[in-house]
C-alpha cells in the first residue's frame, strides 16, 4: 500500500511538470520568477523568525508569519519519543538514559520512565530490562540495569557553565550518525538570559528522545540532565548540583572532578555516546 | 610487575553469562618504562603511573578496560572457547597466569592496532585473547597526547555461577 501511494506521488509530480513545460518558454520563466519571489519571501521571513525579529511589514504580508510566534510560545514539551504504534501494541515512549556509575545505575528524565509497564535499556545493540529506583520530584528518575553497558560520566564539584558556553547533548539515537561524520565538539549553548534556579538552560534545538541524556560541557564533565523544551530553540536540564544531590540521597556513588576528562580537541558525541544508552519506556 | 605503584582504580563488575561469571580488576599505566636491574625498581622513561596521569587518560583507559571485558564476555564462539579453556586450565600447571598484563596500542580511530601480553603454554588460547583484543573499536579516540601502550593488568577470576 505504502509504495504504491508513492509511486502514484511520483508520477503526478512528473505529468505536472511536464504541462509546465509544454505551456512555453514565457509561462515557465513567469512561473519560475514567482517561484523564486515566494523562495526568497519565505526565507527572509524564516531567518528573521531564527534571529528572533520579523519585520511588520514581512509579517503582514507574508502567511507563514502568522505560525512563528505560535511555534515560538510552544508549551513546554518533553522531550521523550512518543512511538505509538497500532492499537494491539503498548504505547512506547524512547528517551535517554546514562551511566553514573560502574554498577549499572543510570540517570534520566523523570517523564521518560514514569507509569511504564516494562522499561528496556539498550546499547549496541544489546537491550536489557531496567526498573526504576527512585523518581526525583524534578524531573531526573534512576533507573537500574543488572550491570553497566558503558563507560560511568563524571560531574564537575562545582558547577562552571557560564553564558554561551558551548555545550553537547543529543539523543542517543541520534548519535550514531553524528559519530559517523566523525563527532562534534558542541552543538547547543548555554543561555543566561533566563534565570532558573534548578535549571540549566540551553540553546538548543534537540528534539524528541532526547530527554534524560547528559549536557557535556568542554571538559566532558556533565552540567545538566535534558528535561524538556520550553520554546523552539530553548530546552531545561535539571541542572548537575540537584543530580548529584539526587544522586547521593539514594546512595549512588558517583564520579565527581573539575579537570577536563576529554582532551581539547576531542569529540562530545564520542564521549556521549561511551556513557549514555537508549531508554524505552513501554506503556499498556 | 608493570606498576611498582599499583592503584586499583576501577574495579569490575562481574559479567555474567550463561556459563561464566568474569571478575575482572585492573591496574592500569601509561607508555613505556625499563626495569633498573640495579635496584629492582620501575624508572620512569615516558611513564606515568594514575595518580601522575590527566584524569582524560584514566578515563580513556578505563573506557578500553570496559571494552576488552565486554569483548572477552562475548557470547560468540572465539571468547566462549578462550573463556573454556581458562576455566578448563586454570590452576594447572598449563594453565593461564593468575594475573595478565596486557599492552594495547591504540590507532586514533579507536581501534587497536597491537596488543602484547605474556603467551599462554596452548597458541590456541594466546591466539584467541589476541583475537578477541583486536577485534574491535573502543568508541573514542585516546588522547592526542596519552603515552602508548596502555598498560592493563587483569586479575581475571573465572568460576561457574
Amino acid at each position: 500500500m505504502g509504495s504504491a501511494r508513492l509511486g502514484s506521488g511520483q508520477w503526478g509530480l512528473k505529468v505536472h511538470h511536464s504541462v509546465s513545460i509544454s505551456g512555453g518558454a514565457a509561462s515557465a520563466a513567469r512561473a519560475g520568477l514567482l517561484v523564486r519571489l515566494v523562495r526568497i519571501a519565505c526565507g527572509i521571513v524564516i531567518g528573521c523568525a531564527l534571529n528572533g525579529f520579523v519585520p511588520r511589514e514581512a509579517a503582514a504580508q507574508v502567511p507563514f508569519v502568522l505560525f512563528q510566534p505560535a511555534r515560538q510560545m510552544e508549551a513546554a514539551k518533553p522531550l521523550a519519543r512518543d512511538v505509538t504504534g497500532a492499537p494491539a501494541i503498548s504505547q512506547r515512549l524512547d528517551g535517554t538514559a546514562f551511566f553514573v556509575d560502574d554498577l549499572g545505575h543510570m540517570l534520566t528524565a523523570r517523564h521518560a520512565v514514569a507509569d511504564c509497564g516494562r522499561i528496556v535499556v539498550s546499547k549496541e545493540g544489546r537491550s536489557v530490562a531496567a526498573r526504576v529506583v527512585a523518581l526525583a520530584a524534578t524531573d531526573i528518575a534512576l533507573i537500574k540495569v543488572p550491570r553497566t553497558l558503558g563507560l560511568a560520566a563524571v560531574f564537575p564539584r562545582a558547577s562552571a557553565s557560564a553564558a554561551n558556553d558551548m555545550v553537547f547533548a543529543e539523543a542517543y539515537d541520534r548519535l550514531k550518525p553524528m559519530l559517523a561524520h566523525g563527532g562534534a565538539l558542541g552543538n547547543a549553548f548555554v543561555d543566561a538570559t533566563q534565570r532558573d534556579p534548578e535549571h540549566l538552560v540551553l540553546r538548543s534545538n534537540v528534539t524528541f528522545g532526547t530527554s534524560g541524556a547528559p549536557v557535556l560541557d568542554s571538559r566532558g564533565l556533565v552540567e545538566g540532565v535534558v528535561s524538556r523544551r520550553t520554546t523552539i530553540d530553548r530546552v531545561l536540564a535539571v541542572d548537575a548540583a540537584h543530580a548529584k544531590s539526587f544522586l547521593s540521597a539514594h546512595g549512588v556513588r558517583f564520579q565527581e572532578d573539575d579537570r577536563p576528562q576529554m582532551s581539547g580537541t576531542a569529540s562530545r558525541a564520542h564521549r556521549a555516546a561511551s556513557i549514555s544508552a537508549r531508554v524505552t519506556c513501554l506503556q499498556q | 610487575m608493570l606498576s611498582r605503584r599499583p592503584v586499583a582504580c576501577c574495579c569490575g563488575q562481574p559479567l555474567s553469562r550463561t556459563i561464566l561469571i568474569l571478575r575482572g580488576t585492573l591496574v592500569l599505566s601509561f607508555g613505556l618504562f625499563i626495569l633498573s636491574t640495579a635496584t629492582g625498581h620501575a624508572q620512569d622513561l615516558n611513564f606515568r603511573n594514575p595518580e601522575q596521569a590527566p584524569p582524560s587518560w584514566a578515563q580513556f583507559a578505563k573506557l578500553v578496560k570496559y571494552r576488552f571485558e565486554e569483548w572477552i564476555a562475548a557470547d560468540e564462539a572465539v571468547a566462549n572457547r578462550f573463556r573454556n579453556w581458562v576455566v578448563e586450565h586454570s590452576g594447572k600447571e598449563n594453565g593461564p597466569p593468575p594475573t595478565l598484563v596486557v599492552r594495547a596500542w591504540l590507532n586514533p580511530d579507536g581501534t587497536v592496532e597491537r596488543v602484547a601480553f605474556p603467551a599462554f603454554n596452548d597458541a590456541g588460547a594466546t591466539e584467541d585473547l589476541r583475537t578477541i583484543l583486536k577485534r574491535g573499536n573502543v568508541g573514542e579516540a585516546p588522547p592526542p597526547e596519552m603515552l602508548q601502550p596502555l598498560n592493563l593488568r587483569f586479575s581475571l577470576n573465572l568460576r561457574k555461577p
